[in-house]
């Protein structure tokens, strides 16, 4: 997969996990993975400031949890969230629609 | 274990973060590559093996602490830098112009320029050495700041080019001075504050106290000026210093109770500016 046009999409992705559930960072990777078939190949870690920044932004909320293996802080989407990921989907889709018109259809 | 340690270290080295906020941080990332870790063992991989894998799948811990450095402090270390280089060129520039038209400068100012430029410079670049001493980058930048407004009379003295371009310079660095002061403690409060209202004091104390600094800073650097032209380096020249100091001192004192009596804090904050107006308008008339 080409790393720039995944590391753009980051904030897209880790919203729509999470608007399904509240999840922790491994738990994000984990399923960025198996839902893309292991094609998701970008550093773990580039996670990490991506979640401060939708924090920052207030579209994520973090709390933490204890578990039986220690502390886990996860992430659950906010209200703006929610609002800013319908948003983004659209501008998405718009693109979609605009590559495939150009490209005459999906070979 | 402690492989999988020294590499969360490696990555929050990058940061300007405060203790709990690196212990927060580092507990999260330390979990994931744990978890990571355990992933590869139970697939087959030596110990030393899985933990090399965990970590690679990671990345490259520079890059991702200044990632985390720029998603929760924005722009504040680029303009440290700028700040630390801009005095060093400014010290070199005017420098060199009072050599070339008076043979000689100011040389307690310039001193005071070269060492800050250098500090300042250097704390942008190793950033875990301001982690826990975030008072001493906001001290060193404020003086700067004050010095430079030193170097703006100075720069009077110049000839034309010279002395536009000087305070063109100087102009630019001042406004970044204030702009680093105040973002800081914006960014500051946001992140270490443990609920909001905490957050609206701490913000409000800081606002009171900064905007008061920027006034008497702006008076010390008129008191200071004042004084060295028309009797040379004397002991007065400490009166307006020892002014901030008292100014420094009481801002501290507001921040340490503003944890447990935020609303106290926050009374102390606006008598001390009411405080500081009357002076002000007694010393006038």
């Amino acid at each position: 997969m080409d790393k720039e046009l995944v590391r753009g999409s980051l904030d897209i992705l880790m919203l729509s996990l999470l608007k399904h559930r509240d999840m922790y960072g491994y738990e994000i990777v984990k399923e960025l993975k198996e839902q893309s078939n292991e094609l998701y190949n970008m550093s773990e870690g580039t996670l990490y400031p991506a979640l401060k920044r939708l924090e920052n932004k207030k579209w994520l909320h973090s709390y933490w949890t204890e578990t039986l293996n220690g502390r886990r802080k996860y992430y659950s989407i906010t209200e703006d969230g929610e609002q800013a990921l319908q948003l983004k989907l659209n501008d998405w889709n718009s693109v979609h629609s605009l590559i495939h018109k150009t490209s005459g259809g999906f070979k | 274990m402690r492989g999988l340690e020294r590499f969360v270290d490696k990555i929050i080295q990058e940061m300007e973060s405060g203790k709990e906020e690196r212990e927060d941080i580092k507990e999260e990332m330390l979990t994931h590559l744990t978890q990571a870790r355990d992933h590869y063992l139970a697939e087959g991989y030596s110990k030393k093996d899985a933990e090399l894998k965990a970590i690679t799948s990671f990345g490259y811990p520079h890059e991702l602490g200044q990632e985390m450095q720029e998603a929760m402090y924005p722009f504040q270390k680029q303009l440290l830098n700028f700040i630390g280089i801009g005095t060093l060129i400014i010290a070199s520039f005017m420098y060199l112009s009072f050599m070339i038209t008076h043979g000689a400068t100011e040389n307690i100012w310039l001193l005071v320029q070269c060492t800050f430029g250098f500090f300042i410079t250097f704390f942008s670049i190793n950033l875990s050495i301001i982690q826990d001493r975030l008072w001493l980058v906001n001290t060193a930048v404020f003086l700067v700041s004050l010095n430079h407004g030193i170097s703006f009379f100075l720069a009077g003295n110049l000839k034309n080019p010279t002395n536009y371009i000087s305070f063109l310079m100087i102009v630019l660095l001042i406004v970044a001075c204030v702009m680093y002061l105040f973002r800081n403690a914006w960014l500051h409060s946001k992140i270490g504050s443990t609920n909001r209202k905490e957050m609206l004091y701490k913000r409000a104390i800081h606002l009171i106290n900064l905007l008061l600094g920027t006034l008497l800073g702006a008076f010390a650097i008129f008191m200071s000026w004042g004084i060295l032209v028309f009797t040379g380096v004397t002991w007065l020249v400490l009166v307006p210093l020892i002014v901030l100091g008292i100014w420094g001192l009481i801002y501290l004192a507001q921040y340490k109770i503003a944890r447990n009596h935020p609303m106290a804090s926050l009374l102390f904050g606006i008598l001390s500016f009411i405080g500081v107006g009357i002076l002000g308008v007694m010393f006038y008339s």
